[in-house]
């Protein structure tokens, strides 16, 4: 028996009656640690360790062949345990048992692992929200589960243990849609791509992962599923308000075209009578003096004088049209020679007047000059005009860098304003003064704050009313 | 005496201002339609004319070229009034001599009649 001594493999030869060892081979005891002759007379039990309990239930009884695998720790002579995978292998109607033992260790450990994770993984998965599923498709080409876990598995009844033997068909009331199954079917082609389905108002994302089997072709397929449906109407919610939006901007954009091409029209339209008027109120002061006492005359020029300052406010109508709808051409444009050639103008027009005016050099920006022109147009005439009442009056144009940002500002120590009412001075036709303090209708402020906004730039003011006002504005999002 | 031609397709505007002109002892005549335009500053002959900008159907920049292209009238100053804020370099664009803007202002008018018209007869 010298061969079966020095087999690696550990060989004994248990009675089927007493579970006691009759035989063990050299390589048996080396394993366990033993010297050979001890082990003969020793029981499964004792070769266990005592109590051990069997993993799997060895049944030495009599009957015809029989073979089976199971693993064991038995006991070494130093009291240690060691694990052993036995092939175990009665004859039939043998009254011995032929074990045959490898050191288990790996074996045993990996199938122990296995379990244990398997045992994990589905403790975790229970616990989660979602479901963790697992299917493979059978030979009937029907597709089934193997794994179906999760909370959500368990509110719609279909744990592992509730749709064990039942096809993709089955799992759902009225049968799968074709979308489902042909959502599955790819997975089983090997595309791992997510889609939603929609169950009674409820989003459902699912993530499919082939595995491809040793063969290349897809083996199973496993994934997880997630419910979106908060996340999904969230969405829709989203798209749909975007899409009102949309509208609503489109909607609006049609309504301030047409509002901006009705008042050019208008104002237009209005200026043709307008001058009409003016013209023959110019013909009866020529031609009808003689004729008029001097009350008529007066009140024609009454007449023209209202006339003209009609034609000024729907000049200025047409200014703000014309700033709203423009094209904006850039160019450098120099604010300190605008400033002068205004504040000339002003000067040429009510020559008595005395103001004190401080214009800094060489001040460009970028922008449209026909605009900017009309913005310093309004700040500076506003200045000339509320400074109209001061003693020693002081108009001073600069800027100061702050931020990487140029601030521009046009200051004067004339009337000044409320600063509680800031917000309304660039509102069209809001007045801070009665028209007879000062002239005009309150559109001025509003063109310049509608070029500033066209231009980038933003405009603010600060004052106190007898202490003069400061208009702010920038020019493009910040010049370096 | 310096004869205008005013052309505005406004009845109104064309009457006012042929009066405001006359006034002025300027001899005036008139047209509604912008087709008659040319046809009558080869009839009338005036020293310089008065043109609405925006006249219906008219397409103002190749009106002022068959003006312009005229051996005979070719050389008459054309001014255009206007009731918007056009881009006041805009009547160069269309081949004018000058912009002036609605409602006239008489003393206005009248240094532009009389600052076209001498310019015209001294070239």
């Amino acid at each position: 028996m010298a061969w079966i001594d020095e087999t690696p493999d550990g060989i004994f030869i248990l009675g089927a009656d007493d579970d006691c060892v009759r035989w063990a081979n050299a390589s048996f005891a080396r394993m366990v640690g033993r010297d050979q002759g001890q082990l003969d007379g020793l029981s499964l039990t004792d070769l266990r360790g005592g109590a051990a309990p069997p993993r799997t239930p060895v049944a030495l009884t009599r009957g015809p062949e029989k073979s089976w695998v199971s693993h064991e720790e038995f006991e070494t002579d130093d009291g240690s345990k060691r694990p052993f995978m036995i092939h175990w292998r009665q004859a039939a109607g043998s009254d011995v048992v032929i074990a045959s033992a490898r050191p288990g260790k790996v074996a045993l450990r990996l199938a122990e692992a296995r379990e244990k994770l398997a045992d994990e993984i589905l403790r975790i998965g229970r616990m989660l929200p979602d479901v963790l599923f697992s299917c493979e498709k059978r030979k009937d080409g029907k597709i089934y589960w193997t794994l179906n876990e999760g909370r959500l598995a368990e509110e719609f009844h279909v744990t592992t243990e509730e749709i064990r033997g039942k096809p993709l068909e089955e799992l759902f009331p009225g049968g799968a849609s074709e979308k489902i199954r042909s959502e599955f079917e790819a997975a089983f082609e090997g595309e791992a791509k997510e889609w939603v389905n929609e169950m009674g108002g409820r989003y459902f994302k699912h993530y499919p992962q082939p595995v491809i089997g040793p063969d290349g072709n897809v083996e199973r397929v496993v994934g997880f599923i997630t419910e979106v449906t908060e996340i999904t109407k969230a969405a829709q919610a989203v798209e749909q308000l975007a899409d009102q939006l949309k509208h609503r901007v489109e909607e609006l954009d049609t309504a301030n075209r047409q509002l901006e091409s009705f008042s050019y029209t208008v104002s237009h339209d209005l200026r043709t009578p307008l001058a009409v008027i003016d013209t023959l109120s110019q013909v009866l002061r020529l031609k009808y003096a003689d004729v008029l006492d001097d009350d008529g005359l007066e009140h024609l020029h009454r007449l023209r004088r209202a006339a003209q300052r009609m034609n000024g406010l729907i000049s200025d109508i047409l200014v703000l049209s014309r700033a709203t709808q423009s094209e904006l051409i850039m160019n450098d444009v120099d604010l300190s020679a605008l400033a002068r050639d205004l504040i000339a103008e002003f000067q040429q027009k009510d020559p008595n007047r005395t103001v004190e005016v401080v214009i800094e050099d060489e001040m460009t920006v970028r922008g449209d000059p026909r605009f900017l022109s009309v913005v310093l147009q309004n700040l500076l005439s506003n200045a000339w005009k509320y400074s109209s009442k001061t003693h020693r009056p002081r108009i001073e144009v600069g800027h100061r860098v702050g931020d990487g940002q140029t601030v521009f500002h046009v200051r004067d120590n004339g009337a000044g304003f409320d600063p509680a009412h800031a917000d309304s001075l660039f509102v069209a036709f809001q007045r801070l003064h009665t028209a007879e303090e000062f002239e005009g209708i309150g559109i001025g402020l509003a063109t310049v704050k509608k070029i500033i906004d066209r231009h980038g730039g933003r405009i603010w003011a600060e004052s106190s009313p007898g202490n003069g006002a400061t208009f702010y504005f920038t020019i493009g999002e910040s010049n370096q | 005496m310096t004869r205008v031609l005013v052309a505005d397709d406004n009845a109104d505007i064309l009457e006012s201002t042929k009066l405001l002109l006359e006034m002025m002892d300027y001899e005036v005549t008139t047209v509604q339609r912008a087709e008659q335009i040319l046809p009558e500053i080869k009839a009338a002959r005036p020293d310089i004319v008065l043109q609405d900008f925006h006249m219906p159907n008219f397409d103002v920049k190749k009106h002022i070229a068959s003006v312009r292209a005229d051996p005979d009238v070719g050389r008459t100053p054309i001014v255009l009034f206007t009731a918007s804020v056009e881009n006041e370099q805009m009547w160069q664009a269309v081949g004018a001599d000058g912009l002036i803007f609605k409602p006239f202002d008489v003393e206005k008018v009248q240094e532009t009649i009389e600052g076209y018209v001498t310019r015209a007869r001294n070239a």
